[in-house]
């Protein structure tokens, strides 16, 4: 799988052109917004979206923990669309889904969609942000911590071919934060020009877009 | 009789019609445009109305048309007789520009004649009490009948009449101006044997010339700039005139080009699809009140209104087919007697030569067979939640039911029932939403489970889906609507026209795109999807036709004479049958490319798919190609190293072969799914609330046709769209029809230099290669100048 390294806090981390944060010196993933049965919560509107959303984004998953020594994994945040996500899910995903709870040590830190009462209990420990190294991992920007590493926005850029924009997920990095792209299958996205992100990275950062299935880096600068 | 009382003068073709209703049969009157067919249609439901003398408040006659304009146009032809027969007839127009509370009272105290769209038909249909609502229907009329056969605004409109018929027996009149198969006609209409045809002809044929230009007609491109000042001295001899495009984009440079030199002060007009729908209203109540004298148009104005003082049809650029020619054409002189007179002005040497077969074939009446298509089963899905919102069902009932509709006559059982499991949940195989279930079954019956369903269908009823469109807006007034993609590739400060105005982009909130009027000159023109018809299948075997014939036998300009010279000279032109591929060699700085020009002279659409095919064959060959361009006559692909068999390239099992794995991979096939997934109601365009946020569902579809592609590959959705993209995508038929045709027909011609011919497309070669600087008709002009002296010096 096609990867960028960078360094953050003066350590070596990865960008992985799927959407996953790798901290190889401590075999850590890190992911965002997962967003679980998005698809199969259009019901409510009497869309019946296929559902298998949820299959694909565990899958990715578990293809790269079969790949990569992974003993620690942070979901950052929306691990679920609602609360009503594990009800809808397929047997088949929730197998997958804890047999990954299981064998591994997840954290999730806590974000706007995930309803605490119906994560609790299943293996996972739930925090409103995790520190590490100096390192502070949460699903909102910790803006009174040094670094911050965080999801939320599902950031996406628009990338010019031929004469035509299309739109796809990145990371945004800076000396102080990473933005993380989002990793559910169905989750749009929030343009990086748009206030909310553009707050958050003044002066210069780099975005890395992810598209079809490499990573590719763009320095930008106000 | 009352016809007669009133001394009106009667057109046999009107009373033939009568005769024919009044004995029972179903008919269809093809008559040419300002013949009076409008009111020939009518006159079963007047006559019936004077003879019976009704007085109750119910629907007696319902008229569909394709055009929400003709709807409130055939009103007003309407109400003449009627009020001159002092008959008390309510006539009434019902379409999305009809008010809610006008809509209501309409149920209430129905109107007897009411004039309504499909779509608003679709609505009707869906309501609760349509048994009573149309217990005392008698009739109904289908204008503009042809454009329903191969549309999917026909397989809608054919469900609904089959499910009225069913419910209540009636009578069908069948209006069109331009029909070759008619007995198609008669099956879609009725799909039996009690409809009968009348048909009367124009006793005028129109009075056709191409423009006799004394500039040199360029080789390639699509602007009429080399005639523009004889179009305009043209303009200024009429009172009135449509100038008919076949792009929007075409129709934003003439407009402005003609402003510019518009000495006069002519009043000019744009007409276009993607224009404010007040703007175009005004400019077409303009045009009846004669305030504009000109109008630079594209199908938008194709169908519809009756326009009787329009004096010059003019078509910039090619014709493309014969029958669309004739349509507009018609929109000059609406009378029966008086030629109606257009000017042809092509574009490049290539059109002018369609423009010789096109004058041909509408002097011998010689027309298009319509096509047809089979019902599609994303209309069919929309359908079916119209009638479950409508009435419960049993499935055995509905099924028989929809056969009865032409469209769907070959329907099998099997496609039936995983449409309606589609319907009712998503006709996953995984089962995973039969709680959440649009349907529930009662018994035998399947019925809607909540009444939720009710508005979004009734937001989404329809079958045009438009490609994602930003609202255009200027300081405070909407322009129009222009395409995601368009602006998508612009960034603030870049400049473009639309709607005849030079406008510098700002910024995109929601889905508006915001601009304001700039001085700069502008660098892009919206270049809108679906602008570009491609040759009809008719014409092609006519242009080939005179292209075989070395174009001795007609009299051409000089600079078509010097064109078809070089051809001859340099090369050949193709002899009927005969499939000519040109191959040379061009070297630019060091570098030497290989070029292939073949003609098979098949339409864009069909020489694009042949294209890929190719392209991926000269890979097989091991040759490095760089790839292709293609228009309505040629094919021009561009490579590293000569290839030896050429024959190999075009063999037709192993084309087809290549479709199918092609057809997958292509992103066309995606717009195509998006398409479906809308009509067919996998995902809702429009929710309620969200309409006061401006914002819509944009569930990305690519997403979806790629996971279902995944896990359910029998999904019925995607066997819609490969139904559908064999037919509109590539239009195998054709293909494989040329395919045939050329087998052991193919001449090879190996030169040392572009031919006249191959000419054309070189020019589109370069301009596609993304080279800003070479876009210009500068470039045009300095590289067919090289291409001249070339041949000169020999």
């Amino acid at each position: 799988m096609h990867y960028k390294d960078v360094i953050f806090a003066n350590k070596k981390f990865s960008f992985f052109a799927n959407g996953e944060l790798y901290w190889p010196s401590k075999k850590t993933l890190i992911i965002s917004d997962l967003h679980f049965e998005k698809g199969s919560s259009f019901t409510e509107s009497n869309q019946y979206i296929p559902p298998f959303d949820t299959i694909e984004t565990l899958r990715q998953l578990s293809n790269f923990i079969h790949n990569h020594p992974v003993e620690k994994i942070i979901f950052l945040g929306d691990l679920i669309h609602d609360k009503l996500a594990f009800q809808r899910m397929t047997a088949k995903s929730k197998k997958l889904f804890f047999k990954i709870l299981e064998n591994i040590d997840c954290t999730l830190t806590v974000g706007n969609h995930d309803n605490i009462s119906f994560l609790k209990d299943i293996g996972l420990t739930l925090t409103d942000k995790i520190v590490i190294d100096g390192i502070c991992f949460s699903h909102y920007p910790s803006i009174d911590q040094r670094f911050s590493v965080f999801g939320h926005y599902h950031p996406k850029v628009k990338l010019i071919i031929n004469a035509r924009g299309i739109w796809v997920a990145c990371f945004v990095l800076n000396k102080e934060r990473i933005l993380m792209p989002s990793y559910g299958y169905y989750t749009g996205g929030l343009s990086i020009k748009s206030v909310q992100i553009q707050e958050l990275f003044d002066a210069q950062y780099e975005i890395f877009p992810l598209a079809k299935e490499k990573i590719y880096k763009l320095s930008l600068k106000k | 009789m009352w016809l007669k009382k009133k001394g009106w003068s009667l057109y046999d073709h009107q009373i033939e019609t009568l005769n024919l209703i009044k004995k029972g049969f179903d008919v269809i009157l093809h008559a040419p445009t300002g013949g009076g067919k409008t009111i020939g249609g009518f006159m079963p439901s007047i006559d019936d109305f004077v003879n019976n003398n009704y007085k109750s408040q119910e629907f007696h006659t319902l008229y569909i048309s394709p055009l929400k304009a003709l709807t409130t146009d055939v009103k007003r032809n309407l109400l003449n007789p009627i009020n001159d027969l002092k008959i008390n007839i309510k006539v009434e127009t019902r379409t999305s520009d009809t008010s809610t509370y006008n809509k209501a009272m309409q149920i209430k105290k129905p109107p007897n004649f009411l004039m309504t769209t499909p779509e608003s038909f679709a609505l009707l249909m869906a309501r609760t009490d349509i048994i009573n609502l149309f217990k005392n229907l008698k009739f109904v009329i289908i204008d503009e009948l042809h454009t329903f056969f191969d549309s999917k605004r026909g397989h809608l409109l054919s469900l609904n009449v089959a499910r009225l018929r069913s419910i209540k027996p009636f009578q069908v009149i069948g209006l069109s101006a331009t029909l070759k198969n008619t007995n198609l006609a008669k099956k879609y209409l009725s799909n039996n044997k009690k409809t009968k045809l009348v048909s009367t002809h124009s006793k005028v044929t129109p009075e056709i010339a191409i423009l006799n230009s004394g500039n040199r007609i360029p080789w390639s491109g699509h602007s009429p700039r080399y005639a523009l000042s004889e179009i305009y001295s043209e303009i200024l001899k009429f009172k009135s005139s449509i100038l008919f495009v076949n792009t929007r984009a075409q129709a934003e440079i003439l407009f402005e080009s003609l402003w510019a030199i518009n000495n006069k002060n002519r009043k000019i007009a744009i007409h276009h699809g993607s224009l404010e729908k007040e703007l175009r209203k005004k400019v077409e109540k303009e045009i009846v009140e004669g305030h504009v004298e000109c109008v630079v148009a594209t199908s938008s104005l194709d169908l519809g209104l009756d326009w009787g003082n329009i004096d010059l049809v003019m078509q910039i650029g090619a014709p493309k087919g014969v029958a669309r020619l004739v349509q507009r054409i018609g929109r000059a002189n609406h009378t029966i007697n008086t030629p109606s007179r257009a000017i042809l002005v092509p574009t490049n040497c290539f059109e002018y030569v369609e423009c010789i077969a096109a004058k041909k074939c509408v002097e011998l009446n010689f027309l298009e067979d319509e096509i047809y298509s089979e019902g599609s089963l994303d209309v069919l899905a929309q359908h079916i939640v119209g009638v479950a919102i409508s009435q419960r069902f049993k499935k055995e009932d509905l099924y028989k039911q929809i056969k009865e509709a032409w469209p769907y006559r070959n329907l099998k059982f099997e496609d039936f029932e995983k449409t309606l499991s589609f319907v009712e949940n998503g006709g996953y195989s995984l089962q995973a939403y039969e709680e959440y279930s649009r349907l529930r079954r009662d018994g035998e019956y399947y019925e809607i489970r909540d009444k939720s369903l009710v508005t979004k269908y009734k937001m989404n009823v329809g079958t045009i889906v438009e490609a994602e469109m930003l609202r255009l807006r200027v300081g405070n007034r909407y322009l129009g609507n222009i395409e995601e993609w368009f602006i998508s590739g612009l960034s603030a400060g870049d400049t473009f026209i639309f709607g005849g105005k030079r406008l510098m982009f700002e910024k995109v909130i929601g889905n508006i795109a915001y601009a304001k009027i700039t001085a700069l000159e502008h660098q892009k023109i919206p270049s809108f999807k679906g602008g570009n018809l491609p040759l009809s299948t008719h014409l092609s075997r006519s242009v080939r036709k005179i292209f075989s014939k070395r174009l001795d036998a007609v009299d051409l300009p000089d600079s078509l004479k010097k064109w078809s010279e070089l051809q001859t000279k340099f090369s050949s032109f193709p002899k009927e049958n005969e499939f000519l591929v040109e191959t040379f060699k061009r070297k630019k700085g060091k570098q030497e490319k290989y070029y292939m020009a073949v003609h098979p002279f098949e339409g864009r659409n069909t020489h694009q798919t042949l294209g890929f095919l190719i392209l991926r064959r000269i890979k097989k060959l091991g040759v490095q190609p760089f790839g292709f361009v293609a228009n309505d006559y040629s094919i021009l692909f561009s490579f590293s190293k000569e290839i030896e068999d050429i024959d190999f390239l075009f063999s037709q099992d192993i084309l087809i072969e290549d479709l199918y794995e092609w057809l997958e991979e292509t992103p066309l096939i995606k717009r195509l799914f998006r398409e479906i997934a809308i009509i067919s109601g996998l995902i809702y365009k429009n929710l309620p609330g969200n309409q006061k946020t401006g914002k819509q569902v944009t569930f990305n579809t690519d997403l979806i046709y790629e996971v279902l592609r995944k896990h359910e590959p029998h999904h019925i959705l995607l066997k819609i769209t490969t139904e559908n993209a064999k037919k509109d995508l590539v239009d195998l038929d054709r293909l494989s029809t040329f395919l045939f045709r050329i087998k052991n027909k193919i001449k090879i011609n190996k030169l040392n230099r572009a031919s006249a011919l191959a000419f054309s497309l070189l020019f589109e070669y370069h301009k596609e290669t993304p080279d800003k600087n070479e876009l210009d008709n500068f470039y045009l002009e300095k590289l067919e100048n090289e291409l001249l002296e070339e041949v000169n010096a020999l």
